[in-house]
């Protein structure tokens, strides 16, 4: 392990020495006595680097090691994304490592599922279970109907090599429930290798957000912040922020623009409509790399005009008009923003397609201060990775999967519908079609690029036999607490016919974990290795690791050596791929390439290529020669191809050069997406469905035309402090906000009769929309919460945050400060060392006269999937507010 | 102390690290961010204060020539740590080019912390200053002393 202290570290890292130089602190003048009882000895104390994993955004993070326990968690100046910078999460890792409900034994339920009773066991005992009903599965040839679902999961691809190898496709995700409504329209613009994008923020000069709370909680958005804040502070900057509350976002915008739920792409068009109007649209990069003539886009979006997108959005027609001209004209220093705030919604692809549009039009794309695009996947050479030593996981990697095509044992096993449909699949489909869980018919476009699947429907379709289930294990999974309709969730994980045998492996006892039949204890992100990559906002690709500082506490075992063990017990040939007797030794395989020593790697924690060339302009790189040997060339669209068979593209002819182009089947930006239709087609979806059209479309969600005086769109959102339902436990970021009160505007409130601290009774409605639902009874789900006057709240939105009101999750997330409710054997109370915080200080549980732990909100949010895609259309449910 | 309120996305990775380099109670802050509404527009205004009494700015850290934990950990730099009696100190000069002064203000804050870009209605809003208060008009933690 990498064992430096403070000032050999900060010798590597060379801007932190600088920083630490300008302040000048000298000790003798800081007067004030130091009052801590115990304070970090840094001349002791190791710098571990690693990397966080305190959200989904995975920063470069330095762990201060004491006595063989973290004490502390900085940022690694290394790290191209960050700089250096943390939030609030990254000492959150400390909360959850050493929790009071931290796993640290494997347990055994004894009693009926559910009750709550558990039995510490041996590893030996768990993994001889659980291996024993693996196997037979695997000697019945029936592998599919082990299921292992997670919920986050930055193995990079370990665990997929696990259920390869054992030889089943569902290893199922929550994908559709965070971000495939935004990563679709991006895959299909740009191609498969860019599920995120890589704005040049640092560089612009003007930022059109459209409901991304980049300042919060936006998926790398701690990357960003510093580059948005230096170029607004510095450089005059201006970010102009669609939202429909105020958030932090929108509170430091220079504009902030409040809009109805579900508008956004009414918006983008009518600012599209006014470029092209006012003659600002960048028609020679249109014509160079757009795949649809501008002529046709001017037609279509005649009746998008501002005046149309005002009455939609209730942003009126002057600011559009005034924000799309000052947009195309700070072109290429310019670019979009969007995550969930536009995405999230039934008619959400459509309007980040619509807002993706904006960038080509005025041709910034792959230009300083423009929209960026940067390799975010581990370096196999693929598109942007040109010249990188490959970094992948070590050989043997298990054979593909046979696809469930007509003939094959598991077509047959598919319900009669289903088989008809992907009967009449195009064979490119069919090749990928693995089963209802892992590839939903109905939802193909969750899984023609990557597979996203559709996770909100897992439950759902378990539930109507779409797939036969004999063992269901868990992975770092908050379903039966934070899925839609969570109550869907507990019913199927609850009725042992559907779930025989439910294993969940965690680091923390849950709601999940609840219901299990085993659990078995995860290493913490501080305990374990990984490998890392992420898109680069510094648009050059870098790589890292996560390394252990400490050694798991109690039994705990890293994820690797469980499934590892586990292949070893099935045997069979998988335990071929788990050949390996320490994690760092697959993991010093898998850099092996990296032309820094492994030691180095660790010391350093990121490696990044010096001299890089910067991810500028990829699409208009010239192919090498090497690349261009073999190819052959279409004469009529230009575009070449790898070899004769002209199925892979690796480039297009402009102007007599061979160029890259972008990473799409026409090696150009695809405007126009025959996708669309063709998914629709293939799936009954009526072709004027939002979803089923070839170019971007704005057609206002349906249910939100008219609302009543007591009807309102019930909106969820996160703060910078937590991480969806996971972060409420650790006990620093519960302080900050431990409740979910609902926010309305103060107009709203005085209609109501309501003021701050009033409860409402709140009744969700089922939404509409040709999309699956769980059921058709009215309503889905009510509950009760107080409400919170704010000025900068939409009139017709309601809004709450998700992540309260847990009934499991120990002592700081359910606010109680008596002797810990869930504590029981296979947990870590005795271990973890006195901690006086827990559950002493807990000052906001009701018998310290606070308001507890707020209210569990997701069980009367429906399941909404967004057709073709998946996307859970969190941010459309109607609801009724009523005075409780 | 010199923070620059333009810079403040009030994201708390500050006030964390403060209570985790400190192992400050539950309850107990050395500095923490305010998130007060604004009054004159919609949004929040984002305001870190700094403990009079238990705030010594990280004086465990200075003996090894380490910055603050609060500075150390703000991700947009919007606070600047250096000593201001030094002549030439960078944030000597900082402060004098931005104009920052000490919070107007009648509750007990730390005196030393120049703040940039304050607003004029700050000094009345912000009650107690560092500690909890069920007068708090801010959005977050005392949403647990109501009710």
């Amino acid at each position: 392990m990498a064992d430096l202290t403070r000032r050999e570290f900060l010798q590597i890292a060379g801007g932190a020495t600088a920083a630490v130089g300008m302040l000048g602190v000298r000790p003798e003048d800081v007067h004030a006595e130091a009052s801590d009882a115990s304070p970090i000895d840094y001349e002791r104390a190791r710098a571990v680097p690693t990397i966080c994993f305190g959200c989904t955004t995975h920063c470069g993070v330095i762990g201060w090691v004491e006595d063989g326990r973290v004490r502390k968690i900085e940022g690694n100046p290394l790290d191209p994304n960050t700089r250096g910078a943390i939030c609030s999460k990254a000492n959150g890792m400390i909360s959850y490592t050493y929790a009071p409900t931290r796993i640290v034994y494997p347990m055994r339920r004894v009693g009926k599922r559910g009750e709550g009773k558990w039995e510490r066991i041996e590893w030996d005992e768990a993994l001889d279970e659980i291996a024993s009903r693996m196997k037979a599965l695997r000697d019945g040839g029936t592998p599919e109907r082990f299921v292992f679902h997670y919920g986050r999961d930055k193995t990079k691809g370990f665990t997929k090599r696990f259920t390869d190898a054992f030889g089943t496709p569902n290893r199922l995700n929550r994908r559709s429930i965070c971000s495939s409504n935004r990563r679709a329209p991006l895959m299909s613009f740009y191609g498969r290798e860019f599920e995120w994008e890589s704005q040049d923020v640092e560089n612009t000069q003007f930022i059109l957000n459209f409901g991304s709370n980049v300042m919060e909680a936006h998926q790398g958005g701690l990357f960003m912040v510093k580059r948005i804040v230096d170029a607004r502070v510095e450089r005059g900057a201006k970010l102009v922020t669609f939202e429909v509350r105020p958030s932090a976002t929108a509170s430091v915008s220079d504009e902030f623009h409040l809009v109805k739920p579900g508008t956004d792409g009414a918006i983008a068009l009518a600012m599209a409509h006014v470029i092209v109007r006012e003659g600002l649209a960048n028609e020679a990069f249109w014509k160079r790399w757009a795949n649809h003539p501008l002529e046709n886009i001017r037609k279509h979006l005649e009746p998008y005009t501002p005046a149309f997108a005002e009455r939609e959005s209730g942003v009126s027609a002057a600011d559009i008009e005034r924000l799309a001209v000052a947009f195309a004209k700070a072109a290429p220093r310019c670019c979009t923003l969007s995550n969930r705030g536009s995405a999230k919604h039934y008619n959400g692809v459509q309007a980040d397609r619509a807002i993706r549009m904006l960038d080509v039009l005025v041709g910034n794309v792959g230009e300083p201060g423009g929209f960026c695009l940067s390799s975010p996947r581990m370096w196999k050479n693929r598109y942007g990775q040109e010249g990188l030593p490959v970094v992948d996981q070590p050989a043997p990697a298990p054979g593909p999967l046979e696809p469930w095509k007509p003939g094959t044992r598991m077509f047959a096993s598919l319900p009669a519908a289903v088989q008809e449909r992907v009967a009449a699949f195009p064979e490119d489909w069919q090749k990928r079609y693995f089963g209802e869980l892992a590839t939903p018919s109905e939802y193909p476009l969750s899984w023609h690029w990557y597979p996203m699947r559709v996770g909100q429907l897992v439950y759902p379709y378990i539930r109507e036999g779409r797939q036969k289930v004999e063992v269901y294990m868990s992975y770092t999974l908050g379903a039966a607490y934070g899925y839609p309709e969570a109550t869907v969730a507990r019913e199927v994980l609850r009725d042992e016919t559907l779930i025989p045998f439910h294993v969940a492996i965690d680091i923390s006892y849950s709601e999940q974990a609840a219901l299990a039949d085993i659990i078995l204890p995860d290493a913490t992100s501080l305990e374990r290795w990984d490998a890392h990559s992420t898109n680069s906002y510094d648009l050059v690709p870098y790589t890292g690791i996560r390394q252990p500082l400490v050694e798991p506490l109690g039994e705990a075992r890293p994820v690797q050596i469980l499934l590892r063990d586990l292949a070893r017990r099935v045997g069979g040939g998988m335990e071929h791929h788990f050949d390996f007797d320490r994690v760092e030794d697959y993991y010093r395989a898998w850099y092996e390439n990296l032309p820094v020593s492994w030691d180095e790697l660790k010391r350093r924690g990121i490696w990044q290529e010096a001299g890089r060339k910067k991810d500028y302009g990829l699409h208009e790189r010239e192919l090498p020669a090497t690349e261009l040997q073999g190819s052959a060339t279409d004469a009529e669209t230009g575009i070449i191809y790898r070899d004769g068979a002209k199925k892979q593209a690796i480039g297009i002819r402009v102007d007599a050069k061979a160029l890259r182009g972008f990473d799409t089947p026409t090696r150009k930006i695809t405007i126009h997406e025959p996708l669309f239709p063709l998914a629709a087609r293939h799936t009954g979806l009526p072709l004027d469905d939002v979803n089923a059209k070839a170019l971007p479309e704005y057609q206002p969600i349906s249910g939100h035309e008219d609302l009543a005086d007591d009807e309102f769109i019930l909106t969820t959102f996160k703060w910078n402090v937590h991480t969806q339902g996971r972060s409420t436990y650790w006990k620093h970021q519960a302080e900050i906000v431990h409740t979910n009160d609902i926010f309305l505007s103060p107009e709203t409130g005085r209609r109501l009769g309501l003021e701050t601290g009033d409860e409402v009774t709140v009744v969700v409605r089922r939404p509409r929309g040709r999309t699956y639902r769980s059921g058709e009874d009215e309503p889905v789900g009510t509950f009760r919460n107080r409400v919170r006057l704010l000025n900068g709240m939409h009139a017709k939105v309601a809004a709450c945050s998700h992540h309260a009101g847990h009934w499991e999750h120990g002592p700081v997330a359910q606010a109680r400060t008596e002797e810990d409710p869930t504590a029981r054997a296979g947990m870590s109370a005795e271990l973890r060392g006195g901690d006086p915080d827990v559950p002493e200080r807990i000052w906001w549980a009701k018998s310290e006269g606070g308001t507890g732990g707020g209210v569990a909100i997701n069980d009367a949010l429906p399941i909404n999937p967004t057709p073709l895609v998946g996307g859970q259309c969190w941010f459309d449910n109607v609801c009724t507010l009523r005075k409780a | 102390m010199l923070v620059d309120l333009r810079r403040c996305i009030g994201c708390h990775a500050c006030s964390v690290a403060c209570k985790t380099e400190h192992r400050v109670p539950l309850g107990e802050f050395r500095m923490r961010v305010r998130w007060l509404p604004r009054p004159d527009r919609p949004g929040i205004s984002f305001l870190p204060l700094f403990h009079p009494d238990t705030c010594d700015f990280g004086a465990n850290r200075a003996r090894y020539g380490l910055a603050p934990a609060c500075v150390d950990a703000c991700p947009t730099d919007a606070l600047v740590f250096g000593d201001g009696a030094a002549a030439g100190a960078t944030v000597t000069r900082t402060a004098k080019r931005l104009s920052a002064k000490p919070l107007e203000t009648s509750t007990r804050t730390r005196a030393d912390v120049l703040y940039v870009s304050q607003e004029d209605w700050h000094g009345e809003a912000i009650h107690s200053g560092v500690e909890l208060s069920p007068e708090d008009t801010d959005i977050i933690y005392e949403q647990g002393r109501r009710g």
